[in-house]
C-alpha cells in the first residue's frame, strides 16, 4: 500500500530527525495510522513550559487526504477548540488546500508556529481570540494558568 | 340504474305464417290499444345487469313453472289462465321482461331459473295483496329469498317490485293480448289495418332513469387518476427534457471554455484514465531535456497528445517573456517522488531507472502513486494545483444537481450586476471582492445551505468566444462606448479570446472571487448526504425543482 509506505518512510524520518520540541510515539505498535505527539511550548511563548499531546490521525488514502490534528491536552488558544476534540484548525489541512507533498513534519512545525504567534482573525474560540486581541495581559494569564493546571502532568 | 317510472304499449306482430321477413312488428295505435304508465310504485330489488341510462325494454311474459312443482299450483290463482307465455310470443328472440307474482322464495326463485332461460332483460314482482302502495325498500325482509342475496347475481337481469294493484292490472292486461287480433279490445277497428293472423302483444319499457349517466365513483376517481397520471407524466418529460437541454448547454459552455466547474466548485473533478494514459511517461532523467524550453502555460491543458511535445523541443513554439511560465521545472529538479517521498533513480549500468509520469505542469511522479490521486482524488497536480485536464474538458455525466449549481451561482450574478450581462467583463478585473457587495440573507451566520454558500462564491464567465472577440476587434476598430466599458475597468479584464486563454482567465477570476473560503471537498457528495430521501425521488420524477 502506497500509504502505509509513505507513512512509514515520514515515520522513519521523523525518528531520526524530530522536529524541534516533538517527540513522536505510536500508540499502538501495529496502527501506524494514529500518531502521538508529545509537542513542547514554543520557547519565549506563554506555552514554553508545558507538554501538549497531539493526537495525529491518518486516513486511509493519506497522502492524498490530509491528516486530523487535535489536542488531546487542554490549551487556551484561540485556534484549539475548548472541548474533547481539541481541534485545531489550520489551513493547510483543508480538504481543498491539502497538498500531498506536504509531510506531517511540515504540519507539526505550523502548528507550533501557530502555538507561538495565534491567529486570532482565523479563530475557533471567537471568545479567546477577542480576548487576545484587546486584553494580551489577561489572555496570557489564563494560558499560563492552563499550562500550569493541564500541561505540566507530562 | 334503479327504476323510476313503468311505460306499457302495444305491440302488432304479423301473422308469421304470411310474413316474409322476420323481425319486424309495428307500434299500434295507442287510442285502439293497451297503455300503462306509471311512475313512483316501483321498487328495485336487483340492478344485475341493468346498465346506467339504458332503459329496459322487452315483452311482457309469465315464465312457465314445471307442473309438478308445488309452487305451480301455488301461483296458479294469481297469475291468469291466458297469460301470454313464451311460447304465445314470436319466435324470433325478442328482448322479454318477465312478470310474476311473489309468494314464496322458492316459488321466487322458480320464477327466476324459469325466465333464466329465455332472453330475459328483466323481471317485475308483485306483491299479491291489493296494494296500491308502494312496495317496501329492497333491503326489508319480505324480498329476501334466504340465500343471502345470491339470487341477485345468479340472475343476470334486474329484478323490480311492483305494487299489488299494477302487477294485476299488468298480468291481466297480457291476458287480455294473449290470443289472437281477433280477441282484444277494438278488434273491429284494429283489422281494419291488421290481418286476422296478426297478433298484438304488450311490450313494457322499464325508465331507469338518467341519473345513472353519471360514474359511478371508482370510475371517477378512476379518471381523475388517470389525468393526474398523464399530467404528471407530461410534465416530467417535459422537465426531463428541459433539463436536459441545460445539461447540453452547460456541457457546451464547459467546453467552450465559459465555466469552470472546478473553480466555482461546481463539481470536483477527475483525471480518467484515457487522459491519464496521454500523460507522458519516460524514464527519470532521460528523454527529457535538462534544458528544454519551457512550453507556455495555456499549451499545458490544451495538449491533447502531450507526446509531441515531449519528444523535442520544437521549433513552431516560440516563448515570449510574456508568455512564459513562472515555474520551470525540469526533470532533475524534483529528485522524489512528492506522493511516496521515495527517490527518483536515473538509469544507470545496473539499473534501467524509475518510470516517472510527467503531468502538463511538468511535474513529475511515479505513475502508480499520481494516477490514483487523479483518477479518484483531484484533477490538480499536488505540488501546483494546476489542473491536468486538457481545456475545454467536460466529464461524461453533467449532473443535473450541476446544472443547478451553475444556474444558482449565474442567476446571483445577474441579480447583484445589473448590467453584467451587457458588459460581462468590465466588472472582472475592476473589483475581484465585489462579492462583498453581493446582499447576505444572514450576514453574521455562516451560510446554512449549499445554495447560499455558492452563492457567495459568486464568479462570472466571460463572454462567449465571439462575443468576446468581436467587441474587442470593434473597440480596436471604431471608439464604441462598450469600448470605454472594457478599458476602465484595468488591463486585464478582457476575456481572452481564444478557448485556452478564455479558461484560465476564468480559472483565475474564480479563485480571486473565492478567495481562501474553503470549497466542499465534493460538492455532489456533499449535497447528495444531506438531501432527504423524498426529496430525491421528486427531482428524480421532476429534475429541475428544488433548486433553492
Amino acid at each position: 500500500m502506497a500509504a502505509n509506505k509513505r507513512i512509514m518512510k515520514e515515520l522513519g524520518d521523523i525518528n531520526s530527525q524530530p522536529p524541534a520540541g516533538c517527540t513522536i510515539n505510536l500508540p499502538n505498535e501495529s496502527d501506524i495510522n494514529n500518531w502521538e505527539v508529545t509537542m513542547q511550548g514554543p520557547p519565549e511563548s506563554v506555552y514554553a513550559d508545558g507538554h501538549f499531546k497531539i493526537h495525529v490521525s491518518l486516513p486511509k488514502d493519506y497522502p492524498f487526504k490530509p491528516p486530523g490534528i487535535s489536542f488531546k491536552t487542554k490549551i487556551y488558544h484561540p485556534n484549539v477548540s475548548n472541548d474533547d476534540r481539541g481541534a485545531m484548525c489550520l489551513g493547510m489541512l483543508r480538504p481543498d488546500e491539502w497538498k500531498p507533498p506536504n509531510k506531517i513534519k511540515d504540519v507539526l512545525a505550523l502548528v507550533r508556529t501557530v502555538l507561538a504567534a495565534p491567529q486570532p482573525d482565523d479563530a475557533v474560540e471567537t471568545g479567546i481570540a477577542e480576548q487576545f486581541k484587546n486584553d494580551k495581559a489577561a489572555f496570557e494569564n489564563n494560558a499560563r494558568d492552563w499550562v500550569e493546571r493541564y500541561a505540566k502532568g507530562a | 340504474m334503479s327504476a323510476q317510472s313503468l311505460r306499457v304499449a302495444t305491440l302488432a306482430f304479423p301473422d308469421p305464417a304470411n310474413v316474409t321477413e322476420a323481425n319486424h312488428y309495428y307500434h299500434v295505435d295507442p287510442a285502439l290499444s293497451y297503455t300503462f304508465e306509471s311512475s313512483g310504485n316501483i321498487r328495485t330489488l336487483s340492478t344485475n345487469g341493468a346498465s346506467g341510462g339504458a332503459d329496459i325494454t322487452g315483452l311482457l311474459y309469465t315464465p312457465e313453472l314445471d307442473p309438478d312443482d308445488q309452487c305451480f299450483n301455488l301461483t296458479r290463482p294469481y297469475v291468469p289462465e291466458n297469460a301470454v307465455r313464451r311460447v304465445d310470443l314470436p319466435d324470433t328472440e325478442y328482448a322479454l321482461v318477465a312478470i310474476a307474482p311473489w309468494l314464496r322464495p322458492d316459488c321466487t326463485l322458480a320464477y327466476l331459473t324459469a325466465a333464466r332461460n329465455a332472453n330475459t332483460q328483466g323481471f317485475l314482482f308483485f306483491k299479491p295483496d291489493n296494494s296500491s302502495a308502494e312496495p317496501p325498500p329492497a333491503n326489508e325482509v319480505e324480498w329476501s329469498l334466504g340465500d343471502g342475496g345470491n339470487w341477485k347475481s345468479a340472475n343476470l337481469y334486474p329484478v323490480y317490485a311492483l305494487d299489488g294493484v299494477t302487477g294485476y292490472t299488468l298480468i291481466n292486461a297480457t291476458a287480455q293480448y294473449g290470443g289472437n287480433i281477433s280477441t282484444v279490445p277494438h278488434a273491429q277497428e284494429l283489422l281494419e289495418t291488421y290481418r286476422v293472423g296478426d297478433s298484438l302483444r304488450l311490450v313494457v319499457d322499464v325508465d331507469t332513469g338518467s341519473g345513472s349517466r353519471l360514474p359511478s365513483l371508482w370510475v371517477f376517481l378512476l379518471v381523475v387518476l388517470a389525468i393526474l397520471l398523464v399530467i404528471i407524466g407530461s410534465t416530467s418529460i417535459l422537465m426531463h427534457w428541459i433539463q436536459r437541454r441545460r445539461r447540453l448547454q452547460l456541457r457546451q459552455r464547459v467546453v467552450n471554455g465559459e465555466v469552470d466547474l472546478e473553480a466555482l466548485g461546481i463539481k470536483r473533478l477527475t483525471v480518467p484514465q484515457e487522459l491519464l494514459n496521454q500523460m507522458p511517461l519516460y524514464v527519470y532523467g532521460t528523454s527529457r531535456p535538462q534544458e528544454s524550453p519551457v512550453v507556455d502555460a495555456e499549451k499545458f491543458g490544451s495538449s491533447n497528445t502531450p507526446n509531441s511535445r515531449s519528444s523535442s523541443p520544437s521549433p513552431d513554439i516560440q516563448p515570449t517573456p510574456a508568455r512564459m511560465s513562472s515555474y520551470r521545472p525540469t526533470a532533475l529538479d524534483q529528485p522524489t517522488c512528492p506522493i511516496c517521498l521515495d527517490d527518483f533513480d536515473a538509469p544507470s549500468a545496473s539499473e534501467a531507472g524509475t518510470t516517472v509520469r510527467e503531468l502538463p505542469c511538468r511535474h513529475i511522479f511515479h505513475p502508480e502513486c499520481v494516477d490514483t490521486f487523479l483518477r479518484d482524488n483531484s484533477s490538480l497536480c499536488p505540488i501546483c494545483k494546476k489542473t491536468c485536464l486538457p481545456a475545454g474538458y467536460c466529464p461524461k455525466n453533467v449532473t443535473n444537481a450541476m446544472v443547478r449549481r451553475e444556474r444558482i451561482m449565474r442567476r446571483n450574478r445577474e441579480r447583484n450586476g445589473g448590467d453584467q450581462t451587457l458588459h460581462p467583463i468590465t466588472e472582472a478585473g475592476a473589483d475581484p471582492l465585489d462579492m462583498d457587495t453581493i446582499p447576505r440573507p444572514q450576514p453574521s451566520h455562516p451560510p446554512s445551505s449549499l445554495g447560499q454558500r455558492i452563492a457567495r462564491r459568486i464568479t462570472s464567465a466571460p463572454a462567449p468566444s465571439t462575443a468576446a472577440g468581436s467587441s474587442q476587434q470593434m473597440a480596436d476598430l471604431s471608439s464604441t462606448p462598450r469600448r470605454s466599458a472594457t478599458t476602465a475597468g484595468g488591463p486585464n479584464v478582457n476575456p481572452p479570446a481564444d478557448t485556452t486563454r478564455r479558461r484560465e482567465w476564468a480559472r483565475q477570476r474564480a479563485v480571486a472571487m473565492l478567495g481562501r473560503r474553503a470549497a466542499p471537498a465534493d460538492p455532489d457528495a456533499e449535497e447528495a448526504a444531506r438531501t432527504p430521501r423524498w426529496r430525491k425521488v421528486v427531482s428524480t420524477i421532476f429534475p429541475g425543482v428544488g433548486g433553492r
